[in-house]
């Protein structure tokens, strides 16, 4: 007679139902707990400051230089977290760590990579282990922070410090705002301008003093500049356009509307823009040619950039293209001509969007002052600036116009266009990457044709709409 | 003769020391398995189900909205409904071609030939390659311009698709990868055909059947239950489609557009992850774990119920 086991069926069950109603008391009583950074269960409103009352942080001193923040003397250690890696971490070691780790001895700031983990920026918010200075934080992401409560305020600070806001580009010092307190500061930027090999396009019949100012001009240099073999493929591209986000502005339309806080990506004029960018699907032997061309393109910042191969005549792109040219192939400098973006009528003349990585301090650092300390440090055109430049960036500086190192003329023109009225970085709301996502898809669509432009961007209108309103409306917190 | 047969065991009530003490050992040695279960499986679970039910944006605590996140996933989201076609296509398309392709692999390397098992360990090999690593170099065997794939149609005179660059193209090149690294379907696979019992096989033969009638009336039926499994594991697995889809597809920089090109690859599990760390959507992201959760068990408990109609158990009628 077999005796009946220990550990039978129903036993089993009562087990696992008993460990299965544990785990959701445990998950219950957990998640209801506010994150140890957040300081109060309210949305956090944008007057949060930096002397609000945290449960981890001790108490702030009001904002004093970091030599105080510690007074008994032991070593502060600051963790900073970069978007750069490889070359340009290295650079950043030389050019901003070991500066600072020289001048502040009390503290030992040690820089590591987030390359392609960024997700890891927002859950050591969330997980009350944030990094003390993170730059990770891209432009399009600082009010959707700040506004969620993920950034420490930095106006008393800079406000305090010898720092003088007018050094900046003022379009640029506005974008680090939002909601009237500042978020971030940032040392590197680029602008966005109409590239060209002046030897391919005196070939051609062009004259390369003359660069297009319209999008006919563009579109007559793009044509003219393009070269088929026997067979009907590319071998080599004019131009081609890309990125309603840029292209959206050139062409003059309004991406939100703030006072009837309105989302107006179905703007006639983002129409315009969108059909013309998908009008080039068709040249050419179609999008699928196009594509497979370019996607033979050798990387960026390595001697098989496209342009510097040839088989790219012209483009929209940064200054760094210039010091590539000097690295790569300096015989090629004096044909790479740089103009300001053409523009259609009723577009937008020398107009640009930039973005890039903004240095802020997370909520719930452990050393805010510290944080400062290091964020102030490099704005000096000699530590940040230095930095810049050594990866073929600019500082959003206006002494950059006087500056040695700035001299080219071409540059010169991008810091024109970069501190002008037309340079845009993002918009004033906390759905910004939701927004280029759900633009980047319809311009997806509609150049493989799949969608036409005015239908794309109503439902982009429409989606990022709801989107903005609900967060807008429960606060905060969503 | 007339004994009544002997106890062999000792007579024992349930919760005797000696099988409690037993047992107590024996939890002992699975409870690292038990613990780690409740924690880091069971848990985020239940804690997701917790979250599906609020806005969560992670930055700040959540806010209970009810049934909310479920009813705007279902009927006010364009690009949910995007994600689940495009993830159907893998598990209705993508799953039948990896079934019968690995299985036809498997009768392939269960031949009597020399080097066999050389030919097994090179099918094996791709999936136990880490999976990011393998998806960066079919990047370059996938570039329409100067990868090796189109290199060879061309050569041979064949049209050369854009692959992941052109959207009717994307998905069959991801189905192409997953195939690559389907060894260890095979390998079940290759169990259960060595496990088809041969006087059976013997039998078929001695009563007329050539190899082609046996491999269809004794082999196939004797191979279903290990079909079922891979199919049950399979359609897990594409439903849950992501790793190769995000590096190849999506890219690491912060200005890249999921999805890319027009939509194509946007699955899924891609979309969630979006929704969790792109959007600071975590509380929808979790609901539209669960929602997932529901869709999996809905197909698994059909194709259970379907099971007794092509699946012969040895043993059973």
């Amino acid at each position: 007679m077999k005796s009946a086991p220990l550990l039978n069926r129903r036993r089993f069950l009562g087990l696992g139902v008993t460990g299965f109603v544990g785990t959701v008391l445990l998950s219950a009583c957990a998640s209801g707990s506010a994150p140890a950074t957040s300081s109060t269960s309210q949305p956090a409103s944008a007057s949060a400051s930096p002397s609000a009352a945290k449960s981890t942080v001790t108490a702030q001193p009001a904002v004093t230089p970091a030599t105080s923040a510690n007074a008994s003397g032991e070593k502060v250690t600051l963790t900073y977290w970069s978007g750069w890696s490889g070359l340009d971490l290295k650079l950043q070691s030389s050019t901003m760590m070991d500066p600072f780790n020289k001048a502040n001895p009390n503290i030992e700031a040690k820089i590591e990579t987030v390359a392609g983990q960024y997700q890891k920026v927002l859950t050591s918010i969330a997980a009350g282990t944030p990094p003390d200075v993170v730059s990770a934080v891209w432009l399009n992401q600082l009010s959707a922070m700040a506004v969620r409560n993920g950034l420490t305020d930095l106006t008393d600070y800079f406000k305090q410090s010898k720092l003088n806001s007018d050094v900046y580009f003022p379009n640029y010092w506005d974008q680090w705002h939002y909601n009237g307190k500042l978020w971030g500061l940032a040392i590197t930027t680029s602008t966005n301008m109409y590239v060209y090999n002046a030897t391919t396009a005196k070939e051609v019949g062009l004259d390369p003093e003359k660069p297009p100012k319209t999008i006919s001009d563009l579109d007559m240099w793009a044509d003219k500049m393009t070269v088929l073999d026997s067979s009907g493929n590319l071998k080599r591209l004019g131009f081609r356009p890309s990125g309603l986000w840029f292209w959206g502005y050139v062409f003059g339309a309004q991406f939100y509307d703030e006072k009837t806080q309105k989302i107006t990506a179905n703007d006639p004029k983002m129409v315009s823009a969108l059909d013309w960018i998908a009008s080039y699907g068709k040249k050419w032997g179609g999008i699928k040619k196009i594509e497979g061309f370019e996607s033979g393109y050798g990387s960026f910042g390595q001697p098989s950039n496209p342009f510097l191969t040839g088989i790219e005549a012209s483009m929209i792109t940064g200054e760094y293209l210039i010091l590539y040219v000097k690295d790569y192939k300096p015989e090629m400098d004096s044909e790479t001509r740089y103009a300001p973006a053409p523009f259609p009528e009723g577009g937008r003349d020398n107009a640009t969007t930039f973005g890039g990585s903004i240095f802020t301090i997370p909520k719930g650092v452990k050393h805010p002052d510290a944080s400062w300390e290091f964020v102030r440090f490099i704005q000096d055109p000699n530590i940040g600036g230095a930095f810049a430049i050594s990866i073929y960036n600019l500082q959003p500086v206006k002494s950059d116009f006087k500056d040695k190192r700035y001299s080219d003329s071409r540059i010169q023109l991008g810091l024109k266009i970069e501190s002008g009225d037309h340079a845009f970085g993002v918009l004033p709301i906390p759905v910004n990457e939701f927004y280029s996502q759900k633009l980047g898809e319809a311009e997806s669509a509609v150049i493989h044709g799949q969608n036409n432009s005015k239908a794309a961007l109503d439902q982009v209108t429409k989606t990022v709409q709801d989107e903005l309103d609900r967060v807008l409306k429960g606060g905060a917190s969503q | 003769m007339g004994t009544t047969s002997e106890r062999l065991t000792v007579p024992r009530r349930p919760g005797g020391a000696a099988q409690r003490r037993n047992l107590v050992v024996g939890l002992l040695f699975i409870s690292p398995a038990i613990i780690g279960f409740f924690a880091f499986t069971m848990y985020p679970v239940v804690a997701a189900l917790y979250y599906s039910l609020t806005s969560y944006n992670i930055l700040q605590p959540p806010t209970f909205v009810g049934l909310d996140n479920y009813r705007r996933l279902l009927f006010n989201d364009s690009d949910f409904w995007v994600s689940i076609t495009n993830t159907l296509y893998m598990v209705v398309i993508g799953l039948p071609i990896t079934l019968v392709l690995d299985l036809l692999i498997a009768f392939l390397l269960n031949l009597k030939l020399r080097g066999m098992s050389i030919y097994r360990t090179l099918i094996y090999l791709p999936s136990i390659l880490p999976s990011v690593a393998t998806a960066v170099v079919w990047l370059f065997l996938l570039n329409p311009n100067y990868g090796l794939i189109d290199g060879a149609l061309g050569v041979l005179g064949l049209p050369q698709p854009g692959w992941l660059l052109d959207p009717s193209w994307s998905k069959p090149a991801l189905i192409m990868v997953s195939l690559w690294a389907s060894g260890g379907m095979v390998l079940i696979y290759l169990a259960g055909l060595q496990d088809v019992p041969t006087e059976l096989l013997e039998a078929a033969e001695l009563d007329g059947a050539d190899s082609i009638q046996r491999t269809w009336h004794v082999t196939v039926p004797m191979v279903t239950p290990v079909v079922f499994f891979n199919l049950i594991i399979g359609m897990i697995g594409y439903f849950q489609y992501f790793t190769e889809a995000y590096v190849m597809t999506r890219g690491t920089g912060s200005n890249a557009i999921a999805g890319d090109p027009a939509g194509s690859t946007l699955f899924y599990a891609i979309y969630l992850f979006q929704n969790a760390f792109d959007f600071f959507k975590m509380g929808y992201a979790s609901a539209q774990a669960w929602i997932l959760f529901w869709l999996v068990v809905v197909f698994t408990v059909i194709i259970f119920r379907s099971s007794s109609l092509w699946v012969y158990y040895r043993g059973r009628n």
